[in-house]
């Protein structure tokens, strides 16, 4: 704990870039969690109303981001996206993680004809461009939230398991792993106590990475139209609905946008700052650096 | 460290890419301002004759017209929202309907508004025994492109043709028994049962009369060989109208050039001509709203198909526009599956009926531009009546689910389909799962490509449980009579389009019966097509929602565009009827 602590404040002296990531983030998290119970307009954010009267006001106080077609606050519609955006940033990398450690730890581990036949598996995936692969299996599996996950998720496990697998292979022969056999452990129990603790670092950093990532492809999925339902508030799809008003409304299409943006930005920085803090190499760069003056 | 380099390179890509995202946003906004010297985008390759011409008609088009031209050319541009289709005049249903009627004709046009057939290659007409046999009298100046005079023979060969490849629409000569060449210009049709023929020959899908030399040219063995359909879908035509295709690009451009030695040039008076219409009129593929209007405000395009509805009144204020608003035979309707409980109770339909927002839809799907059902039969067309509205009435939506024996609502959540990527139905579709909500009917709402949609329906015939609950659906017909809407979506034999799987044998029986009254006794027709409307405005198999309205929006310099607009042919700018300031 104490070094993680450390870590992240090592970061922050670091660069201020990293602080704005951490805090984009950190409101990012904050909103999504809190979204249906601080949005102004809970009816219009959920999509469970229209009026008439209030469509396609521009910007103003009353409504920060305007108001769409259905005269919905664009404002609760976005601030509610978060909460659809976090769960797919993290369902989707959650996901991902589940599937790939296992293979990857598994096939770096075991090796042999098990090792090989798991990664040709792997690779397999791999050689598919994986945004083509999500939306054919987005389009395959039809609309809905659960469904873009999955399809995002599929795209996404090869990467985890390729880079767990060669850290594993490496971390395997070292001598702590050696000694741990010597006095008698399972291959299970060094597989998870020992094996896995070790090559779990770039896994990390990738993964915190791939956050942004997930956010962006998935409003890919839903601005292409093989996303989330239709009426779900999630950001690429609110992207799309404004499109056909563009020129006369537009700020129903760009405040989406620009959470979006901002978002994956924010995402993008921090995983950025975390991969430094990680790399002993740069690390130990820039320490020197800061001694020698 | 692959991952390092990895992991530097995307930050800045999805950087870029959001960056980019914003910036195209932007840029669409700025952009429906006009600003000279602009490139459009979506425009093909730089050679077309579209890409050379200005709205100012500056620079003479030299690449569209093969003869050096004596004098400048007007060039009138309108942009289709759609790709085209076929060619062949005798199979195409779809659409390429948007350029056909300049190229080809019929033997009579037909004005739904004012229903009054118009005179076409045929000058009169007449029909006997109870409208089982008909005569047509054709003009003996009429030729077809290629020089041959238009006879009886070729109007007896065109029609054959399109009879014997029954694709398409060639269902709509199913009551002729035979054709028979009286002489040169008269032609009689033998009829198996009473029919409207005169109004079947102005149909908008496979009526129309072609050059009996396409066999030749097409160096096939005879009119049904596939050899004939190729050389027509080459970009070939053999028309008698008063534009020639000179280009056949389907997926990006049509390119039509006035056709000086057509007839109607000549025939002082006739309606369907205009002295100043356009030497060339192109067909340009901008397969989206947003960005016609942003070409129609640069001046690349002439005429919009579709702009945002909501901006249309911004149109109508600018008097560098005019816009031209007609009704449409095209209306919207939710099929009701009449087979899957509780949906199979008509007091739960009557509900759902009364539980829809008719204004409101109206007003948020097609900012205003359009009018709320009446029946099945839109506004404007001969059969509909103007007391099938159903009144937006919560409390006795609620009172009738009470009565069919849900107070609390509907136990399970209804599934609605509606075609993706269209908006109008989308909203359509958002409006009616909010509303049905209080009365306690939940919906879900599903988008689905039209063939997903279609083959869903198509299984409720042999497993409605499994089928859609509400369906989301369009129709217009292929000539216009009231038994195109009341057959294709609600005759118990029809499995293809009756996707209510509506059945009932009182119903069919009128409809059948109205229809052969249709062509020597409108009135009794009438009053039978009344009373089967009748029957569906109780039973509720469907709810018509709204009748589509057609804006088009052109720039000033086009005149006579209401006139050039005829909703039996949708879609279609009738060019020759244009009035264009050079």
């Amino acid at each position: 704990m104490a070094s993680a602590s450390s870590q992240v404040l090592w970061l922050i002296r670091r660069s201020k870039l990293s602080l704005v990531g951490l805090f984009i983030v950190a409101g990012f998290v904050v909103t999504g969690i809190l979204a249906p119970f601080i949005v102004p307009y809970p009816e219009d954010a959920r999509g469970e109303t229209y009026n008439i009267e209030e469509r396609f006001q521009p910007p103003s106080w009353e409504h920060p981001f305007g108001t769409d077609e259905y005269g919905r606050d664009v404002f609760s519609r976005v601030l509610m996206g978060a909460r659809y955006s976090l769960i797919i940033a993290v369902g989707v990398v959650g996901l991902a993680l589940l599937i790939g450690i296992p293979v990857g730890l598994v096939a770096g581990y075991v090796g042999g004809r098990v090792g090989s036949m798991l990664m040709r598996v792997t690779d397999m995936f791999l050689a598919f461009p994986p945004l083509l692969l999500a939306i054919a299996l987005a389009a395959t599996l039809g609309r809905g939230l659960f469904n873009t996950i999955i399809a995002l998720s599929i795209s996404w496990w090869p990467w985890y398991a390729r880079l767990l697998y060669v850290r594993v292979t490496s971390v395997k022969n070292m001598p702590f792993v050696d000694s741990a056999r010597l006095l008698g452990l399972g291959r299970l129990a060094i597989m998870f106590r020992h094996v896995l603790p070790n090559s779990l670092t770039p896994v990390t950093v990738q993964a915190a990475l791939d956050m942004g990532s997930a956010i962006l492809e998935a409003a890919g999925l839903s601005f292409l139209g093989v996303g989330v339902d239709p009426s779900t508030p999630e950001w690429g799809l609110l992207v799309t609905e404004g499109w056909a008003s563009i020129s006369s409304a537009w700020w129903i299409s760009l405040f989406p946008g620009l959470a979006i943006l901002v978002t994956v930005l924010g995402f993008n920085l921090l995983a950025d700052a975390l991969r430094e803090s990680l790399d002993p190499r740069i690390r130990r760069i820039a320490l020197t650096r800061r001694i020698l003056g | 460290m692959g991952i390092l380099a990895r992991g530097a390179s995307r930050t800045v890509f999805v950087a870029a890419v959001a960056l980019v995202m914003v910036l195209i946003l932007v840029a669409a906004y700025l952009a429906t301002r006009p600003s000279p010297g602009e490139a459009p985008e979506e425009s093909p390759a730089p050679t077309t004759p579209a890409e050379t011409t200005t709205p100012a008609q500056t620079s003479p088009a030299a690449e569209a017209s093969p003869t050096p031209a004596k004098e400048e050319k007007t060039i009138v541009i309108y942009a289709s929202l759609s790709e085209m289709t076929t060619a062949d005049p005798s199979t195409e249903f779809s659409n390429s309907i948007i350029w056909m009627p300049l190229v080809y004709e019929p033997l009579v046009w037909y004005d739904p508004l004012e229903d009054r057939l118009i005179p076409g290659l045929a000058v009169e007409w007449e029909s006997s025994d109870n409208g089982t046999v008909w005569t047509f009298r054709l003009r003996e100046n009429a030729k077809f492109h290629d020089g041959t005079p238009v006879t009886a023979e070729a109007v007896k060969m065109s029609i054959e043709r399109t009879i014997a490849l029954g694709q398409g629409a060639a269902f709509i000569w199913d009551p002729v028994d035979r054709i028979e060449v009286l002489d040169d210009y008269t032609v009689r049709f033998y009829l198996k049962y009473p029919a409207p023929l005169a109004h079947i020959a102005a149909a908008s899908y496979g009526a129309w009369i072609f050059s009996p030399n396409i066999v030749k040219y097409a160096g096939a063995s005879n009119l049904t060989d596939p050899k004939v359909a190729d050389w027509f879908n080459q970009g070939n035509e053999a028309g008698s109208g008063p534009y020639r295709l000179v280009k056949w690009d389907p997926e990006n451009e049509v390119v039509l050039e006035k056709w000086e030695e057509w007839w109607g040039w000549r025939e002082p008076g006739y309606e369907m001509a205009s002295p100043n219409a356009p030497d060339v009129f192109i067909i340009k593929i901008v397969k989206d709203a947003v960005t016609q209007e942003r070409l129609l405000l640069t001046g690349d395009i002439d005429i919009a198909q579709y702009v945002p509805l909501e901006n249309v009144d911004r149109f109508e204020k600018d008097p560098g526009f005019v816009v031209a608003v007609k009704p449409s035979f095209q209306n919207l309707l939710m099929l009701i599956n009449t087979k899957k409980p509780p949906l199979d109770n008509p007091l739960v339909r009557k509900a759902i009926a009364l539980a829809i927002p008719y204004e409101d839809i109206v007003e948020v799907a097609r900012a205003g531009v359009a009018r709320v059902a009446s029946g099945p039969i839109p506004h404007g067309m001969w059969g509909h009546f103007e007391d099938f509205t159903y009144e937006y009435n919560l409390e006795e939506a609620r009172k009738l689910l009470a009565q069919a024996g849900y107070p609390d609502g509907i136990d399970r959540t209804l599934l609605l389909v509606y075609t993706a990527g269209d908006i109008y139905e989308k909203r359509t579709a958002e409006l009616i799962k909010t509303s049905l909500a209080k009365i306690g009917i939940q919906v879900e709402v599903r988008p689905m490509s039209w063939e997903e949609q279609w083959s869903l329906a198509l299984s409720g015939w042999d497993n409605p449980e499994a089928a859609q609950d509400l369906f989301i659906f369009y129709w217009w017909p292929t000539y216009i009579t009231p038994f195109d809407f009341l057959y294709n979506m609600f005759h118990s034999e029809n499995t293809l389009f009756n996707l209510a799987y509506y059945q009932n044998p009182e119903f069919d029986k009128l409809i059948e019966e109205a229809v052969l009254y249709e062509g020597y006794d409108r009135e009794r027709a009438l009053s039978l097509y009344y009373e089967a409307q009748k029957i569906l405005y109780e039973d509720v198999p469907a709810v018509p929602l709204w009748d589509s309205v057609d804006v088009r929006v052109a720039n000033a310099r086009i005149g006579n565009l209401e006139k050039a607009i005829n909703p039996a042919y949708p879609t279609t700018i009738f060019a020759q009827v244009l009035s264009v300031e050079g």
